[in-house]
């Protein structure tokens, strides 16, 4: 799908040879989008709005008054970011279908720094899911297999990114909502640090585990997206602290990986067999396998402060418009106003205790590593997928590595690793040490130059 | 008037029959000793500005 002219940092540079024009830019997304219209990765997109914006781009770089890199380049939003001239409806019926008046603060310095808000992104309702299947605008198809899914539930943007619509599109990541579409279309997907990047203007599912980020066509790419979007935001206290993005050079020391196995970390032996030529093939890398026990616990912890920091947050909605939600949705905010204030408390704890368990009870580490899924895009009629000797839910599958980074607030990056036997991209994924968001992107380069779908 | 919420479908009720004994079967696996306090109580302190937090005290 992705063709590799289709990087971020290939438009700017053309932009700033002279070679194209934000207007050429705009008007190819533009088309392309039409010609992918079946993916049903957007669900608002006004090409007069991105025309105006393209110009109005133009017009800066002919005064000389150009904002940023990104000044030009079309950049989509995932539709649960507040948006002052787009509608922002969560995937679900029980929004009204009118623009927010205001941006999010990402997208805002988005605009600031001159990018052009390219539409917004088809998503799984209220991102509580991570199939992308349950929308109120349809399901997002897969660009590599459009009888596959997307993963979810930043669907759109990765599907719009794959097929090289967009070079870039913002999502956010509850459970691992940016790297699942990302590695199920075959592209790249970072979510911050917990607090590096604002969640002010983008709507909640889960505010302890919440992480807004960029889905991109490169590493260098997710470079120029984070070095505009992260960094201290008024509207968000948990940023308070936080340093902008600053890309760090490359060194030669060996880094440590720590490969993560163990009950409830198996993956399909393709998945495997892909993740362990990445590897072997990474650069500067000194790479030891550890099991991570107790993960059924874990687990039970990230989804016990996802039910009820989600339902706490939707119940005023739930009780005056029950039947906007889907089936599936209602029903995880139901599930949510049964457990008490005693078992939040103790998934805290035990949230508690894996922060500890990977900050010093897995000795020196510079990143964890796992498959992003256990298993390729699954087709879209699937309700199970069966790996490692394991059968599962499709929902439960693609979050299947992905929560512990949320629970504990890690960076984690997805970036292609392989294709499967059907023609279907596998990804790997690295997690880095809390605010070494730098350190982490510099690491996954050591992995790039093996790895390439966009050829 | 008060609004009578929608009845929730068997499958439904199911779902959240399965989430709540799933998520109540894997925590009352054994913890660790001592058990760590919950990790959202460090999350208020941290809310205060700088300055405010390291201000000398009374």
């Amino acid at each position: 799908m992705l063709r590799k002219t289709d990087r971020m940092v290939n438009q700017i540079a053309a932009l700033g040879r002279g070679d194209t024009t934000a207007r050429h830019l705009a008007e190819a997304a533009l088309s392309r989008a039409e010609a992918f219209h079946g993916l049903n990765a957007f669900v608002a997109l006004d090409p007069e709005k991105v025309l105006a914006a393209a110009e109005a781009s133009d017009g800066r770089r002919a005064a000389r008054t150009t904002l940023g890199p990104l000044d030009g380049i079309p950049i989509a939003v995932k539709d649960n970011y507040l948006t002052a001239d787009y509608p922002t409806t969560a995937c679900s019926d029980a929004l009204p279908l009118e623009p927010a008046g205001v941006d999010a603060t990402l997208v805002a310095r988005l605009r600031r720094g001159g990018a052009v808000i390219f539409g917004k992104t088809n998503m799984h309702e209220w991102a509580y899911g991570a199939t992308n299947t349950t929308s109120s605008f349809g399901p997002t198809r897969n660009p590599h297999n459009p009888r596959h899914i997307t993963g979810g539930s930043s669907g759109g943007s990765a599907a719009a990114v794959s097929a090289g619509i967009v070079t870039a599109a913002l999502g956010s990541d509850t459970g691992g909502s940016i790297r699942i579409p990302a590695s199920a279309c075959g592209i790249y997907g970072f979510k911050p640090t917990y607090g590096r990047a604002s969640r002010h203007g983008v709507l909640p599912l889960s505010w302890s585990l919440d992480a807004p980020g960029p889905l991109a066509a490169s590493l260098d790419d997710l470079a120029v997206l984070l070095s505009c979007l992260l960094g201290e935001d008024a509207g968000d206290a948990a940023t308070r602290g936080s340093r902008p993005f600053r890309p760090v050079a490359a060194h030669s020391r060996t880094v440590r990986l720590l490969h993560l196995t163990g009950p409830g970390l198996e993956r399909s032996a393709e998945v495997d067999a892909s993740v362990a030529a990445a590897l072997q093939s990474a650069r500067g890398c000194m790479v030891d396998t550890r099991e991570l026990p107790g993960m059924r616990r874990f687990f039970g912890a990230w989804e016990t402060i996802l039910h009820c920091e989600a339902t706490a947050y939707h119940q005023p909605l739930l009780a005056a418009n029950a039947a906007g939600f889907s089936t599936v949705t209602r029903a995880h905010l139901e599930a949510g106003q049964y457990l008490s204030a005693q078992e939040l408390l103790r998934a805290q704890q035990v949230r508690a205790e894996f922060c500890t368990l990977l900050a010093s009870g897995l000795g020196d580490w510079d990143a964890l590593v796992l498959p992003t899924l256990p298993v390729p895009a699954p087709a879209m009629d699937s309700d199970w997928q069966a790996f490692g000797g394991r059968r599962v839910t499709t929902q439960d599958s693609m979050t299947w590595f992905c929560w512990p980074g949320n629970l504990a607030g890690l960076p984690a990056v997805t970036l292609p690793c392989g294709l499967s036997s059907a023609g279907l991209p596998i990804g790997i994924m690295l997690m880095g040490r809390p605010g070494q968001d730098e350190r982490l992107l510099q690491i996954a380069k050591r992995f790039d130059p093996a790895i390439n779908l966009t050829e | 008037m008060t609004m009578q919420p929608d009845p929730l479908t068997p499958e439904q009720t199911a779902m959240i029959k399965a989430t709540l004994a799933r998520i109540r079967g894997a925590l009352a696996t054994a913890p660790t000793r001592p058990a760590p306090e919950p990790a959202h109580l460090f999350l208020p302190v941290s809310l205060f500005p700088v300055e405010v937090r390291d201000a000398p005290k009374d």
